[in-house]
């Protein structure tokens, strides 16, 4: 044998190797944690938490949540409350791995392999908010709305419908994302009160031990702990229903609804533009053909086109009504529930829907 | 040569015939489902047609490839170099003109069912069933409501869960919303292809569901790599028995989808 193949040979063996051992699972466990286990980017980014804060964080969220191969609920989270039941979040795991991972991403991230590639991008879960709910503005999704959301897709986007999936695997799989949405709004807000508060910066100055610290981070996990999940838990008291009926979807009731959707109440056609095809003054620069605005997830908020029919939430009447009432959570479409009656509400609704139809026969 | 690479390439064949009759003990897991529809049959033996003939063909060339490998595999030869030979008139007459025999054969032979079930101009004269939309990777099924037109307020929009019921033409118009796209029922024994900016037809008759153990599991599947989540995107097929049943389901339907003051779920 040549000493050229001897050095190839070598070469191809060191690579594989290589590959193997990054590939390895117990490996993969372990950069997960290191980069982005359970704490938003933001976290890193926004507080000066050095070494030790980092670490007391996610130290004490890998013991309440669980780590990525096993997770669990916190003690202080009441899972029937929450509608999970037992079992559910290791087959919500599996499913997720399987259905949702290569775009949501291994921590529900919205940062997957697939997820590049898609516009709009993938949910990242970890702000604890979806966009299309049933409830009031300021409450988080009910299982159902989850449901609604895997069985019926979000129309004009990348996320398909998974209708025909078994049902047990569809309720763990809503388990799973309540998990993962829980688990980063709770390390976000012990984040903010870790630095809020000075202990990470006392740390920082040696006036506390990690072990306070790490106390400390636990007690603030605790109390997030109680309050989002006590309202995942009541979310579904928040849930929209109308007590007004629709009424006939006829000429009257669009122009009612196009007079307050140009009206300076609404503003509506100041982002969806007078015609309704999005592109408004407010978020669309024509010149550089460019948006102003960004949602909470750093994406360009571009208002809907009207005129398409896609209605990403639901096309019911009732899907419609709710976007009005609540808005769309985390961007910059506003709740109308305080501005208009539901009457109103209704009126705008009929007025969408006659950009999509032709009503005058 | 030696015998072991006789034994080798006999792998082939071998291996082939012994998925085959493995795939076909599996049943409807891997084999076809029983099919439900009026063109079933006609698709069916022209299925078996084909194989019968690439079968034996394949089987015919295998085995005289091996009879070769084991008669002259160079032994008793004393040394002598091998004589090479080149070209055959007849021989080459016969290799072509038998093949493309076949081939005018079968040509012929499926041109009444192909007519059938594809030329427009026999598509039943029947009122569209539904509007199918595939997107990555889902599908979507339009239905009209009472005025029996589409893209009118009372519509009634469902996905992935197509209804149908029995002993009826079913006319359905196929549109993509991105890419290529294939709409394949399978017990139905019909696919069409969907390409994005063109309106397909297809139509067919569900004409027995005996033997079936339910109604949903009929599956309705992409046949057309169409991108990373082609796998997903899989529907399923429920036939009504009476187009009174099926009457009731759409009522009930669209009176989930449009309840105003009660959240009544989605449409499966």
């Amino acid at each position: 044998m040549k000493p050229l193949d001897g050095l190839g040979l070598a070469a191809v063996a060191a690579a594989a190797t290589f590959g193997v051992v990054l590939m390895s699972p117990g490996n993969m466990e372990s950069r997960t944690i290191q980069l982005d286990y359970a704490l938003p980017p933001s976290v890193v980014v926004d507080y000066e938490f050095g070494e030790g804060g980092f670490r007391a964080l996610t130290e004490v969220m890998e013991e309440a949540f669980g780590s990525h191969a096993a997770p669990k609920l916190p003690d202080e989270a009441d899972a029937e409350g929450l509608g999970i039941a037992a079992g559910q979040l290791a087959t919500g795991r599996e499913q997720f791995r399987v259905k949702c991972m290569h775009c949501h991403g291994t921590n529900g991230g919205g940062d997957g392999p697939t997820a590049q590639f898609l516009n709009p991008r993938p949910r990242n879960f970890r702000l604890g908010k979806i966009k299309f709910t049933s409830t009031a503005q300021a409450s988080p999704p009910t299982r159902s709305d989850i449901l609604f959301t895997l069985k019926r897709g979000l129309a004009g986007s990348s996320m398909p419908s998974f209708v025909t999936e078994t049902d047990e695997h569809l309720q763990a799989l809503v388990g799973y994302v309540q998990y993962l949405m829980i688990r980063g709004e709770v390390a976000s807000l012990t984040a903010y009160e870790l630095d809020d508060n000075g202990e990470v910066e006392e740390f920082n100055d040696q006036e506390i031990s990690y072990e306070e610290l790490k106390e400390a981070a636990a007690d603030y996990l605790a109390e997030q702990v109680e309050f989002v999940a006590g309202k995942w838990a009541d979310a579904s008291d928040s849930i929209v229903i109308p007590s007004v009926p629709r009424g006939p979807l006829d000429l009257a009731s669009a122009e009612r609804g196009r007079e307050l959707f140009l009206s300076a109440t609404t503003e509506c056609s100041a982002c969806h533009g007078d015609t309704g095809r999005g592109k408004g003054a407010n978020v669309y620069d024509a010149e550089s053909d460019t948006y102003k605005r960004q949602d909470d997830w750093g994406n360009d908020a571009i208002p809907a086109d009207l005129t398409r029919g896609l209605y990403r939430g639901g096309d019911r009447p009732l899907d419609l009504f709710r976007r009005m009432h609540s808005g769309i959570k985390g961007s910059i479409m506003p709740g109308f529930a305080g501005n208009l009656s539901e009457g109103q509400m209704w009126d705008v609704v009929n007025y969408v829907y006659s950009l999509r139809y032709d009503i005058t026969e | 040569m030696n015998k072991f690479w006789i034994f080798l390439f006999a792998l082939v064949p071998l291996g082939v015939l012994g998925i085959y009759f493995w795939a076909h003990a599996q049943g409807g897991a891997l084999w076809f489902p029983a099919g439900i529809s009026e063109m079933g049959e006609d698709i069916d033996r022209l299925f078996w047609i084909i194989l019968g003939l690439t079968g034996t063909i394949f089987f015919g060339v295998e085995a005289l490839f091996l009879w070769f490998l084991f008669k002259y595999d160079g032994k008793g030869r004393d040394g002598q170099a091998v004589k090479y030979t080149h070209g055959n008139h007849r021989l080459e007459t016969l290799w072509t003109v038998i093949p493309a025999g076949i081939l005018v054969f079968l040509a012929v032979f499926q041109f009444k069912t192909w007519k059938e079930i594809k030329f427009r101009s026999n598509a039943p004269d029947v009122p569209l069933h539904a509007r199918v939309t595939g997107g990555q990777f889902e599908w979507r099924f339009r239905y009209p409501g009472a005025d029996g037109r589409l893209d009118t307020p009372d519509d009634l929009e469902a996905v992935n869960v197509l209804h149908v019921w029995k002993d009826r033409d079913i006319k359905l118009q196929l549109e993509s919303r991105d890419v290529v796209h294939s709409f394949f029922i399978p017990a139905v024994r019909i696919k069409q292809d969907l390409v994005p900016g063109m309106k397909q037809l297809m139509w067919f008759k569900v004409t027995h569901t005996d033997g079936q153990p339910a109604p949903d599991l009929h599956e309705i599947a992409c046949a057309e790599l169409c991108g990373w989540g082609h796998y997903k995107m899989k529907g399923r097929l429920v036939v009504h028995e009476t187009e009174a049943d099926y009457r009731a389901w759409l009522t009930q339907a669209l009176a989930k989808q449009n309840a105003d003051q009660a959240d009544l779920g989605i449409v499966e």
